[in-house]
């Protein structure tokens, strides 16, 4: 028996993120410099003394299962514990895709009750941020709760975009509005449940018989718990939390790291994010080359200029090239001369000499997807994607 | 498959580095901004195929099994075969002096029970991306005993007392090895490897340690014509750490884009102990030229023709030129270094100038603060 068994709902495409997650999962979307966006809620299970973890995959889970490495996580108990991956899979009475994020974790019973736990922590590969799960797991307790959502206060403008929780002076939750027109607060659910197992694997099963039902945590289950008066409390949640959904939050997110105050501490050895190393030589920067305001990975080559941008492990930058407010992904490679501004550049995509590539505007960020090669004196001015995705006026 | 097995030998060479290997042996000196000594033999054996690989551990083991640890890292954490580490005899009641064939002696059983036919025996102190390969092969297909690498290279480094020298006759026969001061002419330096059947080996330790031999190579020396040898020219980038000077100046050496191409280009990586540490940070004020930076440095200052190892900062205000700064090393703001070893978890204060020589650069011990 476990006190705590989390499952990371890993398997959503991401479609708005479009060329970028054309081959790859969304937790498995590089972030950071180094990162790949599932290691924060990972390393936050690590650091939060949680030893069994299990990641549901199903969209494009290559990536993402050689990243998490197949279960060896040096960090975890290899005895009665560890990283599990699952990926929806046939059973007696057949097999079907994971149709919810409640029909996922619906599907996955057996690996729950494999640990008997007390407690369900439910998080989503998607977001950025970093988290203590203990304080929310004896919150849980304290409040005697059977579920209890991790808030975080979002700008009252944006609450339109979010699952807002209405709360009592003792956080517990009187109403939840998906979406509201006119939000009455500006708690955000973080996507983070705690539930008593054994009542929500009832609810699970209840909502596997509704043919009405979207199977959907948000939209189903948590509704339905709250109709049927379940204890349900809000943890309100301080600090930095991201949900990167779109290239312009992607972007965004990746630039905060390069502010003095960045809002995320990578460095931060009593909160390690914990990720794969790419087994790269330290990298070089040339006589010529000028780097400013940068996170550089290992094995880069820089011979150009590159201001105010994220180049992740095996980045090349050509003589006079020029990169300002960009990402660019593992391997990409710039030409010389090639200017690329306020852009996401994919992973080994190659960029050859005296291309322009961006707007240097933030609110339109132009996105160059991964595995593409470029040639050179190409222009790819204009908000949005290439190949086009999102509507680029290529 | 190449029927190899290896052992890296670390008992020989220690001290060479005066400060720097006080506390730990010559194979887990930092090198190269991520990196220790011993990596580019062990990567160069995974590299070829070696996976049976023995360490002759020298007294001083903590930074070495802190290092190593399973060998995961380098894919040796095997079922069958992978890493072994090979510890001294340290001799009761009296302490013994340090004496490879004495090690080799004791350790006899790892060798006999191994399976592989041949075995290369190889020094920490080679930095390269190393192939075995083909040498293997070469000593194969030659059919000589005993095959000596070897590289023919400038004759500035022969005043280094740890370095040793070939003698080449007609055929690629080796017809002598002279070591150190000894060594006042020539240009062909022992690349510190030498392949032999396992069974020839185990003879040579036995006969060695009758004798009251204590160093292999020495005994080896001594006995040259007794058998078939050669002399392998070894034709990639190769380095020798043998003091100080060569330290600094290989270290230098990287800061040539085609001294890290040779080093480093794929798909032959050089594998490390692997922490999870977060892109080097640049500031806005930051200047760097010249440079080879580790993951979690941190830079406000100037560094020009350096290598900065991992979590090192450089303070605002601060210049850094022709340094070798060892993981943790905290450059205060304005402070001014200029040709200095800083080793690991040096502090420097605001303002502190350090200036060494090229020929001489100024060595920092572990955990100085200045």
């Amino acid at each position: 028996m476990k006190d705590c068994v989390a499952v990371i709902l890993a398997g959503g495409q991401g479609s708005r993120l479009s060329v970028l997650t054309k081959n790859l999962a969304k937790p498995a979307i590089p972030f950071g410099g180094r990162y790949r966006i599932i290691d924060f809620s990972l390393s936050n299970c690590y650091n939060s003394a949680i030893d069994t973890v299990g990641i549901l995959t199903q969209y494009q889970t290559f990536a993402l299962h050689s990243h998490v490495g197949g279960g060896k996580a040096p960090e975890l108990p290899s005895y009665n514990g560890g990283v599990f991956i699952l990926p929806p899979y046939l059973k007696e009475s057949g097999g079907e895709w994971y149709k919810g994020t409640a029909n996922a974790v619906y599907q996955n019973i057996e690996f729950v009750d494999r640990y008997d736990p007390k407690y369900l922590l439910v998080l989503s590969g998607d977001h950025v941020y970093k988290m203590d799960y203990r304080p929310l797991l004896s919150f849980h307790q304290e409040k005697e709760a059977e579920i209890t959502i991790a808030v975080v206060a979002v700008p009252w403008e944006e609450a339109g975009r979010f699952g807002i929780m209405n709360i009592d002076q003792d956080f517990r939750v009187t109403e939840f509005e998906e979406k509201p027109a006119k939000p009455r607060s500006n708690l955000a659910s973080m996507g983070i449940y705690v539930f008593n197992w054994p009542a929500v694997k009832a609810y699970l099963m209840a909502d596997e018989q509704d043919g009405s039902s979207s199977h959907d945590f948000g939209r189903d289950v948590i509704p339905r718990m709250l109709r049927e008066g379940r204890s349900m409390f809000a943890y309100p949640f301080e600090g930095y939390w991201m949900d990167v959904g779109t290239p312009e939050s992607l972007w965004k997110a990746n630039m905060d790291l390069l502010r003095e105050d960045a809002p995320i501490e990578l460095r931060d050895q009593l909160w390690p994010i914990y990720t794969v190393d790419p087994v790269r030589p330290p990298h070089y920067i040339n006589n010529a080359a000028v780097t400013r305001q940068a996170l550089v990975s290992e094995g880069c080559q820089i011979y150009g200029e590159v201001e105010n941008s994220i180049l992740f492990p095996g980045v090349s930058v050509g003589p006079g090239a020029v990169v300002k407010n960009s990402v660019l992904m593992p391997n990409a490679t710039v030409g010389a001369n090639t200017v690329i501004m306020a852009a996401i550049i994919g992973s080994e995509t190659h960029i050859e000499e005296n291309c322009a590539i961006g707007l240097n505007d933030p609110a339109q960020i132009t996105v160059v997807g991964q595995g593409l090669s470029i040639p050179g004196n190409t222009t790819i001015h204009g908000a949005g994607d290439f190949p086009a995705g999102r509507g680029s006026d290529e | 498959m190449n029927n190899a097995m290896g052992i890296i030998n670390l008992v020989e060479s220690n001290q060479a580095l005066n400060e720097i290997t006080l506390h730990r042996p010559l194979a887990t000196v930092p090198f190269g901004g991520r990196y220790r000594l011993i990596d580019f033999a062990l990567s160069g054996m995974v590299n070829s195929g070696i996976t049976n690989v023995g360490i002759l551990a020298p007294f001083q083991q903590r930074s070495l099994l802190d290092h190593l640890r399973s060998g995961r890292d380098w894919q040796l954490a095997l079922k069958k075969d992978g890493l072994a580490l090979l510890p001294p005899s340290y001799g009761q009641p009296e302490p013994l002096p340090e004496n490879d064939v004495r090690n080799f002696y004791n350790n006899l059983d790892f060798l006999k029970k191994s399976r592989q036919e041949y075995v290369l025996v190889t020094s920490p102190n080679v930095v390269g991306n190393l192939d075995f390969v083909t040498p293997l092969q070469a000593h194969q297909d030659s059919g000589a005993d005993i095959t000596f690498l070897y590289q023919r290279q400038d004759s500035s480094e022969r005043d280094c007392p740890n370095c040793a020298l070939l003698d080449i006759g007609a055929d690629s026969q080796v017809t002598g090895i002279r070591f150190g001061h000894d060594s006042d002419e020539g240009t062909d330096f022992f690349a510190g490897t030498f392949i032999l059947r396992k069974e020839l080996l185990v003879k040579l330790i036995k006969d060695c340690y009758a004798k009251g031999v204590g160093s292999l190579l020495q005994g080896l020396a001594g006995q040259l014509p007794r058998f078939r040898t050669s002399a392998y020219a070894y034709s990639g980038y190769l380095a020798r750490i043998h003091c100080l000077r060569s330290y600094y100046r290989y270290n230098m050496a990287l800061l040539q884009p085609e001294v890290w191409q040779a080093l480093f280009a794929q798909p032959r990586q050089i594998y490390t102990k692997i922490r999870d540490e977060a892109p080097a940070k640049y500031t806005r004020d930051s200047r760097v030229t010249n440079a080879i930076v580790a993951g979690s440095s941190t830079i406000r200052g100037t560094v020009d023709s350096s290598v900065l190892f991992r979590r090192v900062t450089v303070g605002e205000g601060a210049q850094v030129r022709r340094s070798v700064l060892m993981s943790n090393t905290e450059v205060g703001k304005n402070a001014v270094l200029e040709h200095v070893i800083c080793d690991k978890d040096v502090r420097i204060t605001d303002g502190k100038c350090l200036r060494g020589t090229p020929d001489q650069p100024l060595v920092l011990k572990k955990g100085t603060v200045v």
